[in-house]
């Protein structure tokens, strides 16, 4: 089938979140993606898990294998000159290459953007960092946390008499491969018509910093910080649920439906009304949502046009019937890790449609067959491994 | 110098913030966006931060930042599209397009007919982007959604919140989904350009949340488990947390990563007596005992200035960063370093506005830099650009479609919602809704970017 990305050559240096999820955004519309990884280690990945049944595995980790279908595996120690080198032979070849180690750690392995690119011009190198390749932070220590907090995420999250509030999990980094996918894609586009290649330098924290105008755009407007505070998440018979008007209907209509009549009328029609009465609405609003279950209030809401949203937890994902009417879970059989489902790709495109063509590789799985097509024989091939090239 | 994608002309027919964010990110490195607005139903974006908190009357909506920040380097046209003939220019545009960005309801370009299948009539090479809450089919496509609530169907609430599951404040799936849209549209270009093939492009920003929770997914299906709020602590990590330092609503965030890292931070702070205590000496006693760990940790950072104690925390190794509010970033020296946020003049037609910040391309290209090339357009600004000079119009046939309220240069009454009463920033302060307000913020902001305003 044919497929977007269809014979763009993608190098994957990337490690635990970032650079994988980048590239696996290029696998996911047919690129060939090739991931390079040390020898016996492998990607950090591997050994963060979830694993089933919890037991370590490198070939087992759930966050490896969702990040790397699609690619296939090579490894390769760019410690040797030899490393080096066959890292050299396939950039000639390449379209495209993602890596996301510190700034720095490239330029003293001697595979910098101006080395890389005298060997190939055309080629696309996109670096994904916490700060960037330049600025006085570049080489500060960061994780999640650290890149949510300083891109402005955390400060409008939480509630106002307490802390700023992370977004769960990897959430900034992500968004950043994200990004850095489409950095990938803008560059390449020229790239292909006009043989000139780029650097595209993403940092992590600017992704997030430059992403929410709502948010950025107020102070320099109008001298003001927004705080913390909304949340509009209620207790419900089931769990939670998320009420909205919406544009659609009357505040009195909006309460009545809610079973809160108590809050209809005069006192309560504008927004500023409702936040001198404040405690008294979010009284009425609990007390109204906590009578019924949440895909009960979703449904009738939106049957009336009001946009609520249910809260959901990953078993019901698995289980939506939205989710599968558009066929979004895909279940990959791993030859180690055996069926598992994960989620797909969030659109679809009538001339290009999303497949797994390859679980996630083994470490080192398709050694043979990438250098064989660099032209390397079976001999040469098992002395590289020997001596701890590959 | 050229941008990157010179040539491509890109119809923006968007509302909300998703859609917008798709052609904002093709615009700074070099598509021709043409943002398509209607005259009974502008954008909302227009009334959001107006300079000054002091809508003007009679241009309030040509004052809204968050239509500056979306909109820069986009032409702007005003068509009807309830009207016949404000769908035929619709369609002439798209016959000379090669990208058409929508998100409205599903319903919505079906019954203008400017659904895909008739524009593909149109133009059988044209490239079209729908992205709504849900996507198009299946049993919630209909769904009314907006990005907050995304975040609960989604699945990111239920891991997140101090201990009972929360959502955030902003609309955090909304440039998640505007990120893998312009992803997915480059992707159809490049197809394109090998085999002449346009194509539609469906994009579920439920779909994309769910996405970057990979992780979380793989620990349901292999285990059985479900993630549940850990507020900002980590499994693995201690400390982790965001602790208030001097100043108004100043914090700072640490991640503490092993047992050396910990040594370092007990050295920053001095080597309180209490930080040789047997409670704290392992990762693992630390994660036990967090929460004296947090509030003695949260004594000494009170005293602590934020970019002197983060600068020490760093110099010794340890992950710290300030949890910065949108003044933080914008005077931070590093952001401000890496040229993160813009001054973008504006036009006279835009009162109040004057020399604006917004946050620049979200990447730096070597060759091919993004760029802020114009401000954004005033409502219709670009009509006889577009309609006269790009479509071949007469600029009697303007006048006609003007007539006939097909185009326009002025919204229809703004749908019976003039702006709201608007808040001073003194009351809102005192209604405790902002936490600050520094009435200076132009001089403040001009002592590191030039003249503000």
């Amino acid at each position: 089938m044919e497929q977007a990305l269809d014979g763009v050559k993608v190098i994957d240096l990337g490690h635990y979140f970032a650079g994988p999820y980048c590239s696996k955004l290029l696998a996911d519309c047919g690129a060939e993606v090739i991931k390079i990884e040390r020898p016996h280690l492998g990607d950090g990945s591997r050994r963060l898990g979830p694993f089933p049944g919890d037991v370590p595995h490198l070939e087992k980790s759930g966050l490896f294998l969702y990040l790397n279908s699609n690619k296939r595996g090579l490894t390769l120690n760019l410690k040797t000159d030899e490393g080096r080198q066959v890292f050299k032979e396939l950039v000639r070849g390449a379209d495209i290459l993602i890596e996301n180690f510190r700034p720095g750690v490239m330029a003293r392995l001697g595979l910098s953007y101006e080395v890389l690119q005298v060997i190939n011009p055309g080629l696309v190198m996109t670096s994904i960092t916490n700060f960037g390749q330049t600025g006085p932070y570049r080489d500060f220590e960061a994780t999640e946390i650290i890149l949510q907090g300083m891109g402005g995420l955390m400060s409008v999250t939480g509630d106002r008499d307490k802390a700023p509030l992370k977004y769960s999990l990897n959430q900034a980094q992500y968004f950043a491969a994200a990004s850095a996918a489409v950095a990938t894609l803008t560059a390449f586009y020229m790239a292909e018509a006009t043989g000139v290649g780029q650097h595209a330098d993403a940092s992590i924290v600017e992704t997030i910093a430059g992403s929410y105008h709502g948010v950025t755009a107020q102070y320099p407007y109008t001298g003001t910080v927004s705080r913390r505070g909304s949340n509009d998440m209620y207790p419900c018979k089931d769990g939670y649920i998320a009420p909205y008007i919406g544009e659609r209907v009357t505040w009195d209509f909006y309460v009545n439906f809610l079973g809160a009549p108590e809050l209809a009328g005069e006192r309560f029609q504008t927004t500023r009304q409702r936040q001198i009465h404040e405690a008294e609405v979010e009284r009425g609003l609990e007390r109204a949502l906590a009578a019924r279950g949440r895909y009960d209030w979703l449904f009738d809401a939106q049957a009336r046009d009001m946009a609520f949203g249910a809260m959901q937890t990953m078993e019901d994902l698995a289980a939506c019937p939205q989710l599968g009417a558009r066929d979004y879970l895909m279940t990959v059989d791993h030859p180690e890790a055996g069926p598992h489902v994960y989620p797909g790709r969030p659109y679809g495109m009538t001339e290009s449609p999303y497949s797994v063509r390859l679980p996630a590789p083994g470490l080192g799985e398709h050694n043979q067959q990438v250098l064989g097509e660099l032209g390397y024989s079976a001999g040469e091939i098992a002395r590289l491994q020997a001596v701890g090239v590959i | 110098m050229r941008g990157a994608l010179e040539g491509v002309r890109v119809i923006d027919a968007a509302i909300a913030m998703a859609g917008p964010f798709v052609t904002r990110l093709l615009a700074d490195f070099g598509a021709e966006v043409i943002r398509v607005e209607a005259l009974s139903r502008p954008h909302r974006c227009r009334l959001a931060h107006f300079p000054d908190a002091r809508p003007d009357k009679d241009a309030y909506w040509e004052q809204g930042a968050t239509h500056h920040e979306q909109h820069r380097n986009k032409l702007g046209i005003a068509i009807e599209l309830t009207t016949p003939r404000g769908r035929e220019v619709f369609k002439k545009l798209v016959a000379i397009s090669d990208v058409v960005v929508e998100n409205s309801p599903p319903r919505v370009m079906k019954r203008f007919e400017l659904d895909y299948p008739h524009l593909r009539e149109v133009n059988p090479g044209i490239i079209m982007f729908s992205t709504t809450g849900y996507g198009h089919g299946g049993p919630y496509s209909a769904f009314r959604a907006y990005g907050m609530l995304i975040e609960a169907m989604g699945g990111l609430s239920s891991m997140m919140g101090y201990e009972s599951p929360r959502r955030g404040t902003v609309p955090f799936p909304d440039p998640v989904a505007g990120y893998h849209g312009a992803f997915a549209v480059l992707a159809a270009l490049r197809q394109r350009r090998r085999t002449g093939k346009g194509q539609w492009i469906d994009l579920s920003q439920y779909e994309a949340t769910i996405g970057h929770l990979g992780e979380a997914f793989a620990d349901y299906t292999m285990n059985g488990r479900l993630g549940k709020p850990t507020g900002n602590r980590d499994g693995v990590m201690a400390p982790h947390g965001c602790y208030p330092c001097q100043g108004i609503d100043k914090w700072v965030n640490i991640a503490v990563c092993g047992d050396e890292q910990w040594r370092s931070l007990c050295t920053v702070m001095g080597d309180p007596a209490w930080s040789g205590d047997g409670r704290f000496v392992t990762a693992e006693r630390r994660r036990a005992n967090q929460d004296e760990l947090d509030s003695l940790i949260g004594e000494w950072m009170a005293t602590q200035d934020q970019a002197d104690v983060v600068a020490r925390l760093q110099r010794k190794g340890v992950a710290a960063g300030p949890a910065h509010s949108m003044k933080g970033m914008l005077l931070d020296p590093h952001l401000h370093a890496r040229g993160m946020f813009k001054v973008v003049e504006h036009q006279p037609t835009q009162p109040g506005v004057g020399r604006r910040l917004i946050s620049g391309p979200a990447w730096q290209l070597s060759e091919t830099p993004g760029t802020i090339r114009k401000c954004a357009p005033t409502f219709g600004q670009h009509n006889e650009q577009v309609l006269c000079d790009l479509l071949g119009m007469s600029a009697e046939e303007l006048r006609e479609l003007e007539e006939a309220g097909a185009v326009g240069t002025k919204p229809l009454p703004w749908a019976g919602k003039p702006p709201a009463e608007p808040t001073t920033p003194e009351e809102a302060l005192k209604a405790g809704r902002i936490v600050e307000y520094d009435p200076d913020y132009k001089e403040i902001l001009g002592r590191v970017y030039g003249k503000i305003g």
